[in-house]
């Protein structure tokens, strides 16, 4: 489809159905992008002032046919059609989230600061920082986020100053509060592994819990919990940025994915693309479930957790031992170079006595 | 590395590191190891590598020092 008649496409879209569907649960990248279309929207005549989106949701990674699906929660880019329309990133290209999708798509403006932030952990902000406008933005509504990252404060401690302008105070107490708490609860459920790693696998849900953890030089975070049904679980493990999951329990994540597939090639259990992360409901999927008992789950990961890090202990004996053959070689080729080093003083020490009694004759 | 050789060419490390790989080993393939006794094994391979990295460290100088004597004599100092 040419640009013109994608952007036809696009406004009859929005026009026809005045809807966005998105994932289950709020996060900055939805949040923004359902703000920043709905401004769009209404700057170009789309809405009327008056006028707002009806959002409805669906499990991470699915799309609702038909209408315009904006940050799917699984990462799965751009497609479009005549009936459906997707907007959601792609980091294989590049695409961070889903509001750098959108704003590339329709050429619109939002806030540096959210396009570098939203969907990604920026290494510069710490969770213990319970005064960063990160921490706090979803306390507060997308106005005011928007606020803060014109003024490049979502990155920032807030000032007492700002955090009243904002509406912020008793924000910063809860979120203090929530920091505390998951930071007992990681203490609580860590394990050291064999190859001087640690892994959480914490059997309850912690607020915040995955990024506190990787704060306190922990690399991987299970967290299983019991189905709001009752029965079942959900389950999530992750990586700490940069780092990707261990090979044995990405594999784990894919049989399952195979095992709860749906009719549409969807699944209720997602692999993040960059291998990061094994998810199984939660609230971006709220009504799947893993037909399991927590205590297997917990013993499953535990133990796919012990295997890499036994396999990893291996591999670092064997460079060790690498290292080893190329030290001793080392030691062998300089013992050479001390001998002739030896032998060559010996020779000039000789000469120079022959030379002094060279001189004393004369 | 299918089996473990490391005492054979290491000659030169302390006695008592000695004797805790050999109780570790005991002839056995990393597979067969615990992962108590693969950690004690990477922690003494730590030792070894540190105490030859010394070792290369040392001769470098002592090398040094012998070629700083053959030119003392060679220019008279």
């Amino acid at each position: 489809m040419e640009k013109k008649n994608l952007n036809e496409n696009f406004i009859k879209k929005l026009k026809d159905t005045k809807t966005v569907v998105t994932h289950f649960g709020d996060d900055l990248d939805n949040r923004s992008s359902i703000y920043a279309l709905e401004k769009w929207a209404r700057e170009n005549g789309i809405l009327e002032e008056d006028e707002t989106i009806t959002v409805e949701r669906v499990p991470a990674g699915k799309v609702k046919e038909g209408f315009i699906n904006l940050d799917t929660g699984g990462h799965i880019g751009c497609r479009e059609d005549e009936e459906t329309i997707v907007i959601d990133g792609n980091p294989k290209e590049g695409i961070k989230s889903a509001i750098q999708a959108l704003v590339e798509r329709l050429n619109i403006q939002v806030p540096n600061q959210i396009l570098e932030i939203a969907d990604t952990m920026p290494t510069k902000i710490s969770p213990f920082d319970t005064r960063s406008g990160l921490s706090l933005q979803k306390y507060t509504n997308i106005e005011n986020v928007f606020e803060m990252a014109k003024e490049e404060l979502l990155d920032k401690e807030l000032t007492d100053e700002q955090l009243e302008k904002y509406g912020l105070m008793e924000a910063q107490k809860s979120q203090q509060k929530i920091v505390d708490e998951a930071v007992e609860k990681i203490k609580k459920y860590t394990k050291e592994l064999s190859n001087g790693e640690s892994v959480v696998i914490s059997p309850e849900f912690i607020k915040a819990g995955s990024i506190i953890a990787y704060e306190m030089g922990i690399n991987y975070f299970a967290s299983i919990d019991a189905h709001k049904s009752g029965q079942g679980i959900t389950f999530a493990i992750n990586a700490k940025p940069g780092k990707v999951l261990p090979g044995n329990v990405r594999e784990y994540g894919n049989k399952l994915v195979e095992q709860y597939k749906n009719q549409d090639g969807t699944s209720g259990v997602f692999v993040h693309p960059n291998n990061s992360m094994v998810v199984a409901g939660g609230p971006k999927n709220p009504d799947f479930k893993i037909d399991m008992s927590k205590e297997d789950m917990i013993n499953k990961i535990d133990v796919l957790f012990k295997e890499y890090a036994r396999e990893d202990l291996k591999k670092q004996i064997e460079q060790e031992d690498k290292m080893k053959n190329k030290l001793l070689n080392e030691n062998i080729i300089l013992d050479e170079k001390e001998n002739q080093a030896k032998d060559l003083e010996k020779e000039v020490q000789g000469l120079n006595k022959k030379n002094i009694d060279k001189s004393i004759k004369m | 590395m299918k089996d473990i050789s490391i005492l054979d060419n290491i000659f030169e490390i302390e006695e008592n590191i000695k004797s805790n790989l050999n109780y570790i080993i005991k002839g056995r393939r990393l597979d067969e190891l615990s992962d108590e006794e693969l950690i004690l094994l990477k922690e003494l391979y730590l030792l070894i590598n540190k105490q030859l990295e010394n070792r290369i460290e040392f001769k470098k100088k002592k090398i040094s020092d012998i070629r700083e004597k053959i030119s003392n004599i060679i220019y008279n100092k």
